[in-house]
């Protein structure tokens, strides 16, 4: 039976399950394993992960929906996540998203047809200083203006 | 000055005494508040707790005011303590409640109309007791997905769900098919399951059942009746060997649906889907509602009761007659005790001496309720003297009836024919099969005489179930056309063979049954109430 | 113990004038002589007919909304409300929109006494007492009407309150039919 994960990965979840009390505690770092490593978590995962730890795969999947940090669905590459929460929103980030939705033509939500760039209104991200930002996959990008954006989308792959 | 309260009764060494809207309460440490109340005669309303299941305390209905405690706290999960002292109609309550309400009312949908939970919903009921009565919301409510298949049997419809988490529990905890997780989070939480795994355990009815309003509906009760025209005729389930306790919802003498009834002892608050649609059987299956006989070649026709009864009980003489061992009879196990026991003594009356009861088993006993033995009286055949369900003993008699060493055969309630046991032809060679069934079996097409029954939800009557507790089954259904009880049909037959006794009804039976059977000495059907009483020795 | 009654006044015994019984003729043919010279009141029925108040309770029937559906959901508070029970409806499931109609909708109407308490009860305003009086059969059966024939009467009724407009149009039902673990997203 193939694995709908990577032996590394397998591997890497076997070892959560050791290091805490109830085997339960370890389903949330071992999606962040998954995701890692596909970028989102397919359905054959959840299944596979609730096997694994013992728990139903509707609870797993319920987990999953639970915290919006886990993506069902393949994104882009490249997930650029605009805060729109009040100190960002004061300083722009509604005309950041505006000029991101334009340029890249897609609305917020959304993913480019080459499945580069998936663009997303997220809540605070504890940047304010640097206000308004977003945060493309681990990065965060602050003081944004036209310009800025975009020689950082120009600078992605 | 403060009211004077009353004085706490004393309390023994592993209880709390309490007051609770000043009455004083003993009751188990580790009681929650609201199972105090309830002790003490008082309702905390509620909608995530259930007996059966774990506590939620999501809900927030059950919050109750404790003196020296700020703020509120929910009676489902706050433990009774020595001297607490709680209040639960307090306007601070009164208020809360009304809160829960407006907030559980405010995305729901109001379809009260199309909703088979109406009448005993949870929402109407508390709105109704606690609710402000109006609303204040103005805007488009937030939809959801209504009349989705969540499984087999079972209808959601996500706008009326108030997320009390009681099926989920209940798969979890109870059928432990874990079907059912909690999706998305806040205003967006929803019930689901996983894709491709859909509600389908043999359980599931149950979670329609508890649900508290009419988020789960099962599917063959769907818009069959509105719930306050039933009539819920207590009795027990006939499926299998559990006797799980019932209540047959009557409307316009049918049966619409099966609902457990608590009973903590034999099925607790559950049943099991294949019980919960049994009483179907008795419309979807074909019956006869006067006596058959088949002169000679003929197809049967319809003759009245007393020639029927002359005819049966000429055949059987003749049999016995030519022999005492050319005689035998196959009884069924599904019978009531009321039953069996007349037919244990009319066929002594007639001298029939080669008796074997027939056995159905299916399936594995499992975890919660499900037993392998289906038949529900197996237990009361024994009992009353036929022997336990025997196949060998079914078998031995059906060869000898294929080989013609058995010339008259007196079948109640079984059909060897459709189950497979012995070719129609051998039995329509019999020169005397006498058969007594509550449906058109092939058996009783075969018979030469063909007595028709009262079916389940028809007779009254009692199941000795696999512990050894008996419980009444009663009638719900007024008989369809000539049918009688079987007890009453094999007295009949069994009168010119000088059988004497005579019944007024099931009640007298099971009363000379208690008298002559140790196991049952005492029992009355006053003493078996609604919930059943274990045998002496059992 | 012996009841003890009370003496009756017997009314006078009548004067020879009353006796005669001639006042009490002329006062009579006074009261017809009047009346000849007054108009006429009796109305020609059938070829004229009675001009009905908006509120006159008549022969109950169903209606239909301004799209032409069946406003009757079947949810049996008319034949629960019904005093002489001449109600009965069957209900059924249907696969659009609402979930839920009439299967069968009967209405005795030689039991029915037009109370109205099925029009004030209907949380769908699908039923209504019409300005039907005249109810004619030859038999008992004739006299059932069912759910056509009652529609046939009741015809279309307008509404400004589409309750379940949501339903009915395409989007909501395509999102009400949505699976769980799908909606939301």
């Amino acid at each position: 039976m193939s694995l709908p994960v990577s032996t590394e990965t397998d591997r890497q979840i076997d070892g959560l399950l050791g290091r805490f009390p109830q085997r339960g505690s370890a389903l949330l770092p071992a999606l962040h394993l998954i995701q890692a490593e596909k970028g989102h978590i397919p359905l054959e995962a959840m299944d596979y992960i609730a096997g694994k730890i013992g728990v139903s795969p509707a609870f797993v999947a319920g987990v999953v929906s639970f915290y919006t940090m886990f993506q069902q669905t393949p994104i882009g590459r490249h997930h650029i996540q605009v805060c729109c929460t009040l100190p960002c929103a004061l300083r722009g980030a509604g005309s950041v998203m505006g000029y991101l939705e334009r340029k890249l033509g897609i609305r917020r939500g959304g993913t480019t047809p080459d499945g580069k760039f998936t663009l997303s209104a997220v809540e605070c991200l504890g940047a304010c200083d640097t206000a308004p930002m977003f945060q493309i996959n681990e990065e965060e990008y602050g003081q944004l203006d036209e310009r800025r954006i975009d020689a950082i989308l120009a600078s992605l792959k | 000055m403060p009211d004077p309260t009353p004085p706490l009764p004393p309390a023994g060494p592993d209880e709390v005494a309490l007051l609770i809207d000043d009455r004083p309460v003993v009751v188990r440490k580790g009681t929650t508040v609201l199972r105090a109340a309830e002790a003490a005669g008082l309702l905390i309303p509620h909608y995530c707790y259930h007996p059966g299941l774990s506590i939620a305390g999501n809900c927030r209905m059950c919050l109750i005011e404790i003196d020296k405690v700020p703020k509120l706290q929910i009676g489902c999960a706050t433990a009774a303590t020595q001297g607490m002292v709680v209040r639960t109609a307090t306007p601070r309550v009164k208020t809360a409640r009304e809160g829960i309400m407006e907030f559980l009312l405010i995305n729901h949908p109001l379809d009260c109309p199309i909703c088979d939970q109406a009448g005993e919903c949870r929402l109407q009921q508390y709105e109704a007791a606690y609710g402000a009565g109006t609303s204040r919301f103005t805007d488009e409510k937030v939809h959801w997905p209504k009349r989705y298949d969540i499984g087999r049997s079972v209808v959601f419809d996500a706008e009326r769900c108030i997320k009390c988490t009681r099926c989920i529990r209940f798969c979890d905890e109870i059928s432990k098919s874990r079907e059912l997780a909690l999706f998305q989070r806040g205003d967006h939480a929803i019930i689901g399951t996983f894709p491709g795994k859909p509600l389908d355990n043999p359980y599931s009815g149950n979670t329609v059942d508890v649900c508290p309003v009419g988020a789960l509906t099962w599917k063959p009760f769907r818009f069959k009746a509105r719930v306050w025209f039933l009539r819920d005729v207590p009795s027990a389930c006939a499926g299998c060997a559990r006797g799980c306790n019932v209540n047959l919802g009557t409307y316009r003498n049918r049966v619409h649906r099966m609902t457990p009834r608590a009973n903590l002892e034999v099925n607790r608050y559950w049943m099991c889907d294949a019980g919960r649609q049994s009483y179907a059987a008795l419309t979807e299956q074909p019956r006869f509602e006067r006596p058959l006989a088949r002169p000679a070649t003929d197809a049967s026709e319809p003759i009245p009761w007393d020639e029927a009864v002359e005819r049966a009980a000429a055949l059987l003489r003749e049999a016995v007659a030519a022999g005492a061992d050319g005689v035998a009879a196959i009884v069924s196990a599904r019978l009531s005790l009321e039953d069996l026991h007349v037919t244990q003594r009319a066929l002594q009356a007639i001298g029939i001496g080669r008796v074997a009861v027939a056995p159905h088993e299916e399936g594995q006993d499992d975890h919660l309720l499900l037993r392998r033995d289906k038949t529900p009286n197996a237990r009361g055949a024994a009992l009353v003297g036929l022997g336990a369900p025997n196949a060998g003993r079914v078998k031995e008699i059906l060869e000898d009836v294929s080989s013609g060493r058995v010339r008259g055969l007196l079948v109640v309630g079984e059909d060897p024919i459709g189950d497979g046991l012995i070719p129609a032809s051998d039995l329509r060679r019999l020169p005397a099969l006498v058969a007594i069934d509550w449906w058109k079996s092939p058996t009783v097409e075969a018979a030469g005489v063909a007595l028709p029954a009262c079916g389940y939800g028809e007779w009254e009557g009692t199941l000795v179930n696999f512990e050894g507790r008996a419980q009444r089954c009663r009638a719900a259904l007024k008989p369809q056309g000539e049918t009688e009880p079987v007890w009453r049909i094999l007295a009949a037959l069994a009168r010119p063979f000088g059988f004497g006794a005579e019944y007024a009804s099931a009640s007298a039976v099971f009363d000379e049954a208690a008298a002559g059977i140790p196991a049952l000495a005492g029992m009355s059907y006053r003493s078996l109430g609604t919930g059943g009483a274990k045998l002496k020795g059992a | 113990m012996p009841v003890k009654g009370m003496p009756v006044r017997r009314p006078q015994t009548p004067g020879l004038l009353s006796t005669t019984y001639l006042p009490s003729i002329f006062k009579g043919m006074w009261i017809t002589l009047r009346h000849i010279f007054r108009p006429k009141v009796t109305m020609q029925y059938p070829e004229e007919k009675w001009t009905l108040p908006d509120n006159y309770r008549g022969l109950p029937v169903l209606v239909k909304d301004d799209d032409g559906r069946t406003k009757c959901v079947a949810c049996f508070l008319c034949e629960y409300v019904c005093p002489p029970k001449a109600i009965t409806i069957q209900a059924r499931e249907i696969t659009t929109g609402v979930e839920k109609g009439p299967r069968t909708f009967d209405i005795n109407m030689l039991r029915c006494i037009m109370c109205g308490y099925c029009e004030e009860v209907c949380p769908e305003q699908a039923i209504f007492l019409s300005k039907t009086y005249n109810l004619v059969g030859v038999s008992r059966e004739q006299m059932i009407f069912d759910k056509e024939k009652l529609l046939e009467m009741g015809g279309v009724r307008h509404d400004p309150i589409r309750k379940w407009g949501r339903l009915l149009d395409p989007v909501g039902a395509a999102r009400a039919a949505a699976p769980a673990s799908e909606a939301g997203r």
